[in-house]
């Protein structure tokens, strides 16, 4: 891989990465969707996880979802920098199913109860 | 670095050092331990004490911010023949009260020979109480629950007291004194127990073990198919449940990441110290039935419980939207319960309803509990909502319209009116059509009678905040439609479910307004402004939050609503390309915040709030024409409207328009370059006009009898708006004519041009206007026969009449031949009308066309002969020179016909001579093929003909 591409997929990776170190966008909401309670509680607490920040949370999953789909579509694209092609498929698919969960934590994220 | 060392040695030396006393305050309550009050008050001449049988004062502490004053008894009470206790009280003057044990009473203290560790607790200011604090249980003693009120001690004094033994007979005592504190914490922040009532769907249903509500999971996952799953939270038409089996589960907290409904706002209470089920009650009721019965019965018994099981005489209560009503309810009902509150903080209540219920019962809502199309049905909604008698008492109310016009629209004989009462409106959502329950339309009327909408809660004693949503978009009036017309919402400020005006409608109450324009409602306890309100409301904290403000005129409801009357797409997308819309694969999203969009049919609505440049884009889904408009709004008030008219599309159509600050935007098509402008650009009086313009109609032509015509016919078209007194200003003016000719498509009516109808026959016109505010009268028709054809006459010789017999045709029967409108049967065209005068005989169609023959001789029956003399149609006479027609017979004396001569000769000299002899018949003439010469046996009648102005014959 050339450094450009290299970038390339360092910067797709990030998006999906780097809100989840900061903020686990994803690993909160999976880990309150999996609590099949009244009282679901975050698995770290922040900003994000406010009532009020909801909207703010979902373009941050929009966010990883393109990440994780760029980042499927470039291994994919760049497959033939890679040796062993059965690890690059097997990788590349799993972050494309990962991205499609994703997409479907931002359907949920996105909705907005009018009650 | 010299300088701040400085500084902060020299705070240190000017700071007073009982500053650092009163810094040490509190207890219980969590600001640290106040301070023993100033020693000239204090009871300090009873320190001493020998340790024999009580230790010294060991501490004190304040639970809910009252004292409690711990004491240790060593045991050794052997000998003594009285335990008594005093108090000692002091004023802020240091004025002293003592209450000291009656000594008649025996025994005065009870102390239990193992019992070690006794104390003093207030239980409110004037009341103390003594407890063994071994098995934390009150001593039983008559002296052991005091009311210091009845024994005529003020309240608001500090308190020292005084546990002393002694026997009077032996002279023996001993003695434990506390020093004097504070009765009340003076850093106690009241924690009135708090009751929380949730709103419409606040609290779980479950029938079972199977949560009913809300079970976000099954509405809202991929493999979701049908929310009938909710069905059993159905009621029946009487107004009760339809499953009796279900049973309330919690008060909603935070059953999903996305959804917040209360947990955040619980768990900042806790943090502030309130303990769930101590002093933090929430109240799950059935928010699908009666109010009133929720109120008076569950919700006034749930008030009673916490006051038994609670040291405090009043609660303070945070209400979320039903929730608010159900203790206004209950206050209204039962005023001695208004004593019992404390703070009441209403939030986001529907005083006077909401008509985004009628919009539930009429359409039903996904609550926003849907995305891409997956997620809750707004048809189940509405199918569950049917027969729920709260979600009618939600209603807006008769008061509502002392600030609103109305919130129902309908189609009246194809007008869209507006109820402007309540009267009307009921009646209106009676409609058989709508499917509604008319006895909980009725009883809902009875539940908001007008004393209790408005409501004064001056004098009642009670704190009562109200919170408010002003800034969102909210549904402020709904079409009723029954078909036929284009619906239509209607957006005022609120917060997205509850408009302003019904929210703030409660008499004396301080009134906070949330600055927000998202959609708010369902969420508003868990905003962190809204929650952080309530907590300073509570804890008597008056530092301003962000996002709150108690000014109405600090709230911003300014956007442009847009609309989209069909066969189009709308699709919003801001400066960012943040999209709201339906996506390429039907699916719907909303990820501009604060957009307000709804589907309605085909009809489609958004409100758009300033503070974005919006793109809007059109895409057409079928050929046709739609209407666009987007009104300008600020301060709930519609500054300016630009109306699009009828724009033509195809199914491919696509176009875009960027919302401008003036409202005059183009609307550009990308599909084939076409630029179409507003149609109209209304004022702000003009944005009010509701009521179409009255089209008329006239027909100039020659007249015969009515809805016919015997020439051609000039049809004019004229229209006015209407004007309704006293709103002159709000008369936006006539757009435009359309009308349509025998089926035809529609196409504008010009002024100066009217329809020249021409052709013989059965004709419709359609028509309507449309005045420039989009208000469009329902269609007219009229129709008419234009027949410009008299009748023809035929003339033959009736033996048995022994006369001349007369018929005729008309050209009518072959014209109409169906219904132009309905391509049916046409009607029956009216028989012809004949009159006989001997001489003259007068023929007269439908229409009013006549043919008029007149005959030589005005007795043809006694001289047994007819000649022509005049023919005439509609008055016209035509030359009749070169023509016969001459009838000549005779009878014998048995009365049978011996002789008859019948001659006609047309105008280019064809003629027949037919002359019977009572034996045969001799014809001679010729037509246009041949001379005649025929002699037939018997009687040969000729049948004459009248043929526009000539004669023919035939037999």
């Amino acid at each position: 891989m050339t450094k450009m591409q290299k970038i390339w997929l360092g910067v797709f990776l990030a998006m999906f990465i780097v809100p989840e170190i900061l903020w686990s966008p994803v690993g909160n909401f999976v880990y309150e969707l999996e609590q099949d309670t009244n009282h679901v509680t975050a698995l770290r607490i922040n900003f994000l996880t406010k009532s009020e920040n909801i909207d703010l949370w979902s373009w941050v999953l929009l966010l990883q979802f393109f990440g994780l789909l760029f980042t499927a579509i470039y291994l994919i694209v760049l497959k033939k920098k890679f040796k062993n092609q059965v690890v690059l498929w097997v990788i590349a698919v799993s972050i494309f199913v990962l991205s499609l969960y994703v997409l479907n934590l931002y359907r949920l994220s996105s909705m907005r109860f009018t009650l | 670095m010299k300088k701040l060392l400085y500084f902060v040695v020299s705070l240190l030396v000017f700071i007073p050092s009982n500053s650092f006393a009163a810094m040490g305050g509190g207890g219980g309550g969590g600001g640290g331990i106040p301070p023993p009050f100033q020693n000239n008050c204090y009871f300090n001449y009873w320190l001493q004490n020998d340790d024999n049988i009580f230790q010294d004062y060991q501490s004190k502490e304040y639970v809910n911010g009252l004292l409690r004053i711990h004491l240790k008894v060593n045991g050794n009470q052997a000998g003594y023949s009285n335990i008594n206790h005093y108090l000692v009280l002091y004023d802020s003057n240091c004025n002293e009260y003592f209450y000291y044990a009656d000594l008649s009473l025996d025994p005065v203290l009870n102390i239990p020979p193992n019992v070690s560790d006794i104390s003093l607790r207030f239980v409110s200011p004037t009341h103390f109480q003594v407890w063994n604090d071994s098995t934390n249980q009150i001593l039983d003693c008559l002296q052991c629950d005091v009311d210091l009120v009845s024994y005529g001690f003020p309240s608001g004094l500090r308190a020292s007291f005084r546990l002393q033994i002694s026997d009077y007979v032996n002279h023996m005592w001993d003695w434990v004194n506390s020093e004097g504190f504070f009765v009340e914490d003076p850093n106690f922040q009241q924690k009135n127990p708090v009751l929380i009532i949730p709103g419409t769907l606040g609290t779980e249903m479950w029938k079972g073990s199977e949560k009913l509500w809300p079970d976000v999971e099954r509405m809202t996952s991929l493999t979701h198919s049908s929310d009938a799953f909710m069905d059993p939270l159905a009621f029946k038409s009487d107004g009760t449940p339809l499953d009796t089996s279900l049973r309330l589960g919690e008060v909603v907290g935070k059953p999903r990441p996305e959804f917040d409904y209360a947990e955040s706002f619980i768990q900042d209470l806790q943090s502030l110290g309130y303990e769930n089920n101590k002093n933090l009650i929430l109240f799950p009721y059935d928010w699908r039935d009666d109010i009133a019965k929720n109120a008076n019965i569950f919700l006034k018994q749930k008030i009673d419980d916490i006051l038994a099981s609670s040291a405090f005489s009043k609660i303070d209560v945070v209400a979320h939207s039903q929730g608010g009503l159900l203790i206004k309810r209950l206050l209204f009902d039962r005023p001695d319960y208004q004593s019992k509150i404390n703070k009441l903080v209403f939030v986001g209540t529907p005083n006077l309803g909401a008509p985004k219920s009628a919009k539930m019962l009429l359409y039903g809502d996904s609550l926003g509990i849907e995305k891409w199309r997956i997620g809750l049905d707004p048809q189940e909604m509405k199918k569950l909502s049917k027969n729920m008698p709260a979600v009618y008492q939600m209603l807006p109310s008769r008061s509502y319209f002392d600030h609103n016009e109305g919130y129902l629209s309908a189609l009246v004989h194809g007008t869209k009116v507006t109820y402007p009462d309540y009267q009307q409106s009921i009646v209106g959502l009676k409609n058989p059509l709508y499917g509604l329950n008319s006895n909980l339309l009725d009883s809902a009327g009875i539940f908001h009678s007008e004393n209790f909408d408005n409501m004064d809660f001056s004098g009642t004693g009670i704190g009562v905040y109200n919170i408010i949503g002003c800034e969102t978009a909210t549904i402020g009036k709904v079409l009723a439609n029954d078909g036929g017309s284009e619906l239509d919402l209607e957006y005022v400020a609120g917060d997205g479910t509850v408009p302003i005006t019904s929210a703030s409608n409660i008499n004396g109450a301080n009134n906070f307004f949330v600055l927000s324009n998202k959609d708010i409602h369902g969420t508003m306890l868990t905003q962190t402004s809204v929650s952080q309100k309530i907590i300073n409301i509570l804890t008597n904290k008056t530092s301003s939050v962000i996002g709150i403000t108690s000014n109405p005129a600090l709230c911003v409801y300014k956007g442009n609503k847009i609309s989209v009357h069909s066969p189009v797409n709308l699709d919003i997308y801001d400066e960012l390309g943040a999209h709201v819309g339906l996506n390429d694969n039907g699916s719907f999203e909303q990820d501009i915040e604060g957009v307000q969009y709804d589907i309605l049919g085909h009809e489609k609505f958004a409100f758009l709030p300033s503070g974005h440049i919006y793109t809007v884009k059109l895409s057409a889904t079928n050929n046709g024409t739609f209407n666009f408009y987007s009104e300008k709004i600020e301060a709930t008030t519609v500054q300016s409207t630009a109306y699009y008219n009828s724009v033509p599309i195809t199914s491919t159509s696509t176009a875009e328009l960027v919302l401008n600050a003036d409202n005059n935007q183009t609307i550009n098509f990308t599909s084939d370059s076409r630029i179409i402008s507003p149609s109209a650009i209304l004022d702000s009086d003009q944005s009010q006009d509701l009521t179409p313009p009255v089209s008329t109609s006239t027909i100039v032509g020659l007249m015969g009898t009515t809805g016919f015509y015997r020439s051609n016919a000039t049809v004019t078209l004229s229209s006015i708006d209407s004007v309704i007194p006293g709103r002159e200003s709000q008369t936006s003016g006539v757009l435009s004519m359309q009308y349509s000719l025998d089926g035809g498509g529609f196409q504008v009516y010009a002024d100066m041009s009217p329809i020249i109808i021409i052709d013989e026959g059965q004709h419709a016109i359609k028509f309507y206007s449309t005045d420039r505010a989009g208000n469009r009268e329902p269609e007219q028709t009229i129709e008419f026969v234009i027949d410009k054809t008299p009748p023809e006459l035929i003339i033959q010789f009736s033996p048995k009449l022994k006369d001349l017999e007369f018929t005729a045709t008309d050209t009518l029967p072959s014209i109409i031949t169906k219904d132009v409108l309905t391509n049916t049967k046409p009607f029956k065209v009216p028989s012809i009308k004949f009159k006989d005068s001997n001489s003259i005989i007068t023929a007269t169609d439908a229409a009013g066309n006549t043919i008029q023959l007149t005959l030589k001789d005005k007795d043809r029956k006694r001289l047994l002969k007819a000649e022509i003399k005049s023919l005439s149609y509609n008055g016209q006479a035509v030359e009749v020179s070169k023509n016969k027609l001459n009838f000549v017979w005779s009878f014998d004396k048995k009365d049978n016909l011996n002789f008859l001569l019948q001659n006609v000769q047309s105008k280019k000299n064809f003629n027949i001579l037919a002359t019977y002899n009572g034996k045969k018949t001799t014809l001679i003439g010729k037509d246009a093929k041949e001379h005649i010469f025929k002699s037939i046996n018997g009687l040969v009648i000729l049948k004459a003909t009248t043929n526009k102005g000539d004669l023919s014959w035939s037999y």
